[in-house]
């Protein structure tokens, strides 16, 4: 009896204790303003008025006050990944963990490209699934040859490249079975068809990765230099141009200790970290230019680098935004070397950052982002070639690639 | 405020915890009651003000009711009318009105009928009306003497623990505990002890399975396959065991840390022999709320086999629309309402003769439906979900997505399995009899639990702003 009272003192006061210590620690602990692993600002204590308190505003800040400023929170979450993987459930928050620290997104927001309305008239979120919507594929295509005959009508080529998701490339390093994968990238095929210059890259991507190529980061959802060479490989041969050997480059290693998006999202902060490198021509054709990052269109308020790479990312954890500064509306890569250069149209989503290095070996380089087309200025028509760049992930979350129809005079 | 959040157990609890154990004993039932209205109302604050009408109606009307019991029937029954029809209606308008308008604008000429839009349903309506009525019937009855005291009274409906999501406590079972009950570190370590294994299968077990739930939802809806449907089904069958029940041990917990001893509300319901045996078994409070205030009354199994099956029709007409204000939830208490009168009259006889597997098969099938019947308040997806279980409408029997999902699930699947059963329960009974190093080892058994559930629950807020690609 005595034993078992002096148990319940001790397992009152482990109960008691734990709370206090973290409830003091919360209260101690300056609060802080932004958590730079999830890229966001933290709720702070929030104001107390009649009204806050009266509709409920101040209660579900205070949640999330304790939440963001919570002592201890990354321990916690490599607990919980611990314990995640102890169960061999062999993904966290919805992002697969296979060998060799390789991470992968596995659901995705897929759309069928119609906006949904639930009964009560709000937006309903797209549900997260492994699977994706042929309908909204087929459309995006169909923009993608409108603009495709508006621009053979002056002998404009262009060159479709849409990258695969690294769960697309990385299969041999999951459990997770191909099928979806392979479902997409044969939807996607199907619809190229009939294109002039699909660049189909799926099987040597597979093949490079499987070979133990670094084509794909293992913590970020982005292709590595070296994956972004593999592309610009196949855009010359579909161009007509022998492709440089890898050893006309110097490489360069920007960092060693990159943490991407695909790590955050598992809350696996401490992966193995990727490697960023930037490749610089032994010719200097990607090294002797300027380029002009502006907010607007117009090229208006345009900050000017001697170079593509904007160092001062890897301060920040957001380490691939040193590709072409981060994603920005409207960017203008120009050479100085004085020689001729073809222009040309990169419509792009983050993936063509990286891909920018190598292209702008042969062309000066106009860049603008898909996302926001439908406000362009340019005429395509008058670039030597256009070039989309555009992740499948985009291809099948957003509707996006319809906006290529906002470009001037091509109205479907 | 749920429990299963920092800022209950790391404001709420710690702040209560010191309040209600240094203020004077006297005080005490005050600090409850106060704090019980700030748990309440912290995500709607106004939904306060229905629940205190509410109280004060039945607290009120509680002083005519017992008034007059004895001298005049009839008064007592009309106060006990009125004071019930006082809740009802509140429960009625908050829950069921934009039902109705939207069943009533499907006929032709009331089309113009719009649902009510700023008709929201105050947090815990339902089960705190079942424990104010609970009140006015058992003084009625004489089962439960008058509260004279306005804060014990109000503290019995608003008490925290049971407030949001039950066990509906009866009052005549906690009347006393309302003046005398006693706080003492053994309880206190046992409600510690109940609240963190309540906490573990709502985090640990019932997420698991509601991540399996969701995802093989919207497999459903894009490439259905039957092995989907069934994974479904059975992880949403576990999903709402561990959610509810460990909901109900923490508040069993909760309350027990100060003092109160709450009834049993789950007693291991996937075990069960037959339906009948299930709801003897499955939140207990509801059914028992059910059978002596409803049942009984309309004269339970006293009158006669048809009356019988017509009282028990009643009652679980009631119970699924008790559920929520949607058709699947009437199907389902209809669906159940059938299967009871069918075992009345004939099968829970040959179910008694058969080997316990094949009843314990036979039961846990029907229960399994019952929670596809459940989930599905889109009538039409539920169909196809039957559907699907059984081949009709899939595409093949098993993606190989399903399969992968199904291995990588498998160990809290079989985890979820042996939890569900009263297994683990008499282990650990026994190995704390046995083994003096095993008590010791509980309370760190119970600090590991914490973390992990701690863990959990913070990494459910980490949402990292994916930098996109656009």
């Amino acid at each position: 009896m005595k034993q078992q009272r002096t148990i319940s003192i001790v397992t009152a006061a482990v109960f008691v204790l734990f709370i206090f210590a973290l409830t003091a620690a919360f209260i101690i602990m300056p609060d802080k303003s932004e958590s730079p692993t999830e890229r966001r600002y933290l709720q702070q204590f929030p104001e107390l008025t009649w009204d806050t308190f009266s509709s409920g505003k101040f209660g579900s800040q205070i949640n999330d006050y304790f939440n963001d400023q919570f002592p201890l929170r990354e321990a916690f979450l490599e607990l919980k990944t611990s314990v995640e993987r102890l169960l061999l459930k062999g993904e966290n928050n919805g992002v697969l963990i296979g060998k060799n620290g390789q991470l992968a997104v596995r659901y995705f927001e897929a759309t069928d490209g119609e906006i949904h309305v639930d009964k009560d008239g709000n937006y309903a979120a797209e549900p997260y699934t492994d699977s994706f919507y042929a309908k909204n594929i087929e459309k995006q295509f169909a923009a993608i040859k409108t603009l495709e005959s508006a621009l053979a009508e002056k002998g404009v080529p262009l060159y479709v490249l849409l990258p695969p998701r690294t769960v697309d490339v990385a299969c041999s390093a999951f459990a997770y079975p191909k099928d979806n994968s392979d479902a997409l990238i044969g939807c996607v095929r199907e619809n190229a068809e009939g294109l002039e210059h699909f660049i189909d890259m799926y099987d040597i991507y597979r093949a490079r990765y499987d070979n133990g190529e670094y084509v794909y980061y293992k913590t970020d959802h982005h292709w590595t230099t070296l994956g972004a060479y593999y592309a610009y490989a196949e855009l010359c041969k579909a161009a007509g141009y022998i492709p440089p050997d890898t050893d006309r480059f110097v490489v360069r290693t920007a960092a060693e200790d990159f943490i991407g998006t695909t790590a955050a999202k598992a809350g696996m902060l401490h992966n193995d970290p990727d490697v960023i490198e930037y490749w610089l021509a032994r010719d200097n054709s990607n090294v002797q230019l300027k380029m002009y990052v502006s907010k607007k269109y117009t090229g208006e308020d345009a900050v000017e680098y001697n170079s593509l790479f904007d160092l001062s990312y890897l301060e920040s954890y957001d380490k691939y935004g040193m590709f072409l500064s981060g994603t920005n509306v409207y960017t203008e890569v120009i050479h100085e070397d004085g020689a001729y250069h073809k222009k040309a149209l990169l419509l792009k989503d983050s993936f063509g950052h990286s891909l920018a290095q190598f292209l702008a070996c042969r062309y000066d380089l106009t860049v603008l982002n898909i996302a926001n087309l439908s406000s362009i200025k340019i005429d395509p028509r008058e670039y030597d070639c256009v070039i989309i760049c555009f992740n499948l992930e985009n291809l099948i979350t957003t509707n996006n690639l319809l906006q290529l129809r906002s470009v001037p005079d091509l109205v479907d | 405020m749920v429990f299963s959040s920092l800022v209950f157990i790391f404001a709420f609890l710690a702040v209560l915890l010191v309040l209600y154990f240094v203020v004077p004993k006297k005080l005490r039932m005050l600090v409850l009651f106060v704090v019980s209205l700030i748990f309440y109302g912290w995500g709607e604050p106004v939904f306060i003000i229905v629940m205190a009408v509410s109280i004060a109606s039945a607290y009120g009307f509680g002083f005519l009711i017992a008034k007059y019991r004895e001298t005049d029937t009839k008064k007592a029954k009309l106060f006990l009318a009125i004071s019930l029809g006082v809740n009802l209606a509140f429960l009625l308008f908050f829950k069921y009105t934009n039902f109705f308008i939207s069943n009533l604008s499907l006929i032709p000429g009331l089309s113009s009928l719009k649902p009510i839009s700023w008709l929201k349903l105050p947090i815990g309506i339902s089960f705190y009306t079942f424990q104010i009525m609970s009140y006015s019937i058992d003084v009625y009855r004489g089962d439960a003497a008058l509260q004279r005291r306005f804060i014990p009274f109000g503290t019995y409906v608003t008490l925290f623990p049971q407030l949001i999501a039950g066990p509906i406590v009866r009052y005549k079972d906690i009347d006393e505990q309302l003046e005398h009950r006693e706080e003492n570190v053994d309880k206190f370590a046992s409600g510690a002890r109940r609240f963190v294994c309540g906490l573990a299968k709502k985090i640990l077990l019932a997420d698991a399975m509601a991540e399996i739930v969701k995802n093989a939802d919207v497999s459903l809806s894009l490439h259905a396959t039957t092995l989907a449907a069934w994974m479904l089904v059975i992880a949403y069958t576990f999903q709402i065991y561990f959610d509810f029940s460990g909901y109900s041990d923490m508040a069993i917990g909760l309350g027990r840390m100060f003092g109160f001893e709450f009834l049993e509300n789950f007693n291991y319901p996937y075990v069960s022999r037959s339906i009948t045996e299930f709801w003897r078994r499955w939140h207990i409070s509801l059914s028992t709320w059910f059978k002596e205030y409803v049942y009984i009354p309309l004269g339970g199994n006293r009158k006669g086999k048809l009356k019988q099956f017509r009282n028990i029709a009643i009652v679980w007409l009631l119970t699924g629309f008790w559920h929520g204000a949607s058709w699947n939830f009437l199907i389902w208490g209809v669906y159940f309402g059938v299967l009871l009168i069918i075992e009345k009259v004939f099968l829970l006889k040959a179910l008694e003769k058969l080997p316990a597997a094949f009843s314990r098969i036979y039961a846990l099938f029907f229960i399994a439906i019952g929670w596809l019947i459940f989930y599905h308040t889109d009538l039409s997806a539920g169909v196809n979900c039957l559907g699907a279980m059984f081949g009709i409408g899939v595409e093949r029997f098993a993606s190989s997505t399903d399969l992968y999902d199904l291995l990588r699930y498998l160990p809290v699947l079989a985890i979820c399995g042996v939890a569900s059963t009263p297994v683990p329960k008499r282990l650990f009974e026994r190995m704390h009899e046995k083994y003096a190093a095993f008590r010791w080892a509980v309370p760190a058994l119970m600090l590991a639990v914490l973390c992990v559930a701690a863990a959990y629950i913070v990494s459910s807020t980490f949402s990292p702003f994916l930098y996109f690609i656009f």
